[in-house]
């Protein structure tokens, strides 16, 4: 019998091996995260990370999930938000980065309105019709089933609730994409070298970048999940994307 | 207009650092979570929602919910109750309009003038204790004198324009007019009420 195979950067792996291997490199990169974003970003992922807080909508009372919360960048706004009548719901497959977040937005003193879980985004743990407002921020192309994953939000999120996906994407121009090209495959596995000591994992993230679906794609597969009005915004020319949707 | 995100992040990170600054006061902030205050600059069609939160404040420029106060005037005024020390006048002369809950309105606005930065100890975590105190006492004896050259410069004026040219009444000679003038008013409305009285006497 034949075993499927799903992409882990360029290379294809069984489906069952995708989760363990994103988990070494989350593992491996969990100290530097923070760190290795505002380099990698030049720091321009805190402007994105802001511009999909605003692009949220998220209010006072809101009961919001955070996929994928990583070290916390979404959850620490939305939960100023949503203030202390709200909730904030911080998910992440990886025990480190969960950890690692919780840990931060603790010694930051965001406590009372935000909860942890570990839980895989395509079996998201929680009843349907639970929350106002979803998001995921830079963390959908690890997923080894996307649609699965949108399908599991779209079940969980309350009719009128909305869907937001933060995720890299595709330049739209020619010469941006070049030195794109250039920058994430020779430089960036570079600096994952020297500060975080580790440059493979910084060639998967190059890698997934590229095997994530483009722009329209993602969105086709957001009305795929059953959402509705359904659009983006390119960011810094496409290299990230801004993706929602409703529960109609 | 909508503010780019670039400026309302500096304009919340530099606030936040202000806040900062002043231990005693993010518990006020604290007390405030919850609430929502907008400022709708009708001038420059912009709006800005500051949301009072644990570590400080949250700003945003779209807030789907309904803020608890809205302070609506054109930029001017709204800079000038910002730094008016009794801010009340500007919604009495009807510059900036209030809607909502006042009262938190002007909570917010007292808690954002009551900051208090301890600069010196601010200044001890770069430079020292003794280097910062130093600066301190300079900064301290810098803003007395400014204090002392505005005022004695204002009492100049105002002397010189009473006095000397005379092109302004003193404080109790105006004082005196306006009495006058009250007194006046009074008087008419007493002749006023007397000739109505007359008139249905005699009809």
């Amino acid at each position: 019998m034949k075993t499927s195979t799903t992409d882990f950067g360029y290379q294809q792996v069984p489906t069952e091996q995708k989760v363990e291997k994103v988990k070494q490199v989350f593992d491996s990169v969990a100290n530097r995260y923070d760190v290795m974003n505002d380099l990698m970003s030049l720091g321009l992922h805190r402007l994105w990370k802001r511009m999909a807080i605003d692009i949220c909508g998220a209010k006072r009372g809101d009961v919001v999930l955070d996929i994928a919360t990583g070290t916390g960048d979404l959850a620490k706004p939305l939960a100023q938000i949503v203030g202390s009548k709200g909730l904030v719901v911080c998910s992440d497959i990886n025990q480190a980065m969960l950890s690692l977040g919780r840990d931060k937005l603790i010694d930051q003193g965001l406590v009372g309105n935000i909860e942890y879980v570990q839980a895989d985004a395509q079996n998201l743990p929680f009843p349907a019709y639970s929350f106002d407002k979803i998001t995921i921020g830079f963390g959908l192309r690890n997923v080894t089933d996307k649609l699965q994953a949108l399908t599991s939000m779209c079940q969980v999120l309350k009719p009128g609730g909305k869907a937001l996906i933060l995720e890299f994407s595709h330049p739209r121009s020619q010469p941006l994409k070049t030195l794109y090209d250039v920058y994430s495959f020779q430089i960036l596995p570079l600096m994952g070298k020297i500060v975080a000591k580790d440059s493979e994992s910084y060639r998967y993230l190059a890698e997934s970048i590229r095997m994530h679906p483009d722009q329209m794609i993602l969105q086709q597969m957001l009305e795929q999940a059953g959402f509705g009005q359904c659009d983006h915004v390119n960011l810094s020319g496409g290299i990230v994307a801004i993706h929602w949707g409703y529960k109609l | 207009m909508k503010l780019p995100s670039l400026v309302v992040a500096g304009l919340e990170s530099a606030i936040n650092t202000v806040i900062g600054l002043d231990e005693e006061i993010l518990p006020q902030f604290a007390k405030l979570e919850d609430k929502v205050i907008a400022i709708e600059c009708l001038d420059l069609e912009l709006s800005l929602y500051f949301l009072p939160h644990a570590q400080g404040l949250k700003l945003l420029t779209d807030y789907n919910g309904q803020a608890d106060t809205l302070l609506r005037g054109s930029a001017i005024a709204l800079l000038g109750m910002s730094y008016r020390q009794r801010p009340e006048k500007s919604l009495f002369s009807g510059e900036v309009k209030i809607t909502g809950d006042t009262e938190l309105g002007q909570r917010f606005q007292t808690l954002l003038q009551s900051i208090d930065i301890d600069w010196e100890e601010y200044l001890s975590q770069l430079i020292g204790d003794v280097p910062a105190h130093q600066v301190n006492r300079a900064l301290k004896w810098g803003k007395e004198k400014q204090q002392k050259t505005m005022d004695t410069l204002q009492q100049n004026l105002a002397e010189y324009l009473q006095y000397e040219v005379d092109t302004l009444p003193s404080k109790p000679a105006t004082e005196n007019f306006i009495h006058q003038v009250d007194q006046l008013r009074t008087d008419l409305d007493r002749l006023e009420a007397r000739i109505q009285r007359l008139e249905s006497t005699i009809n």
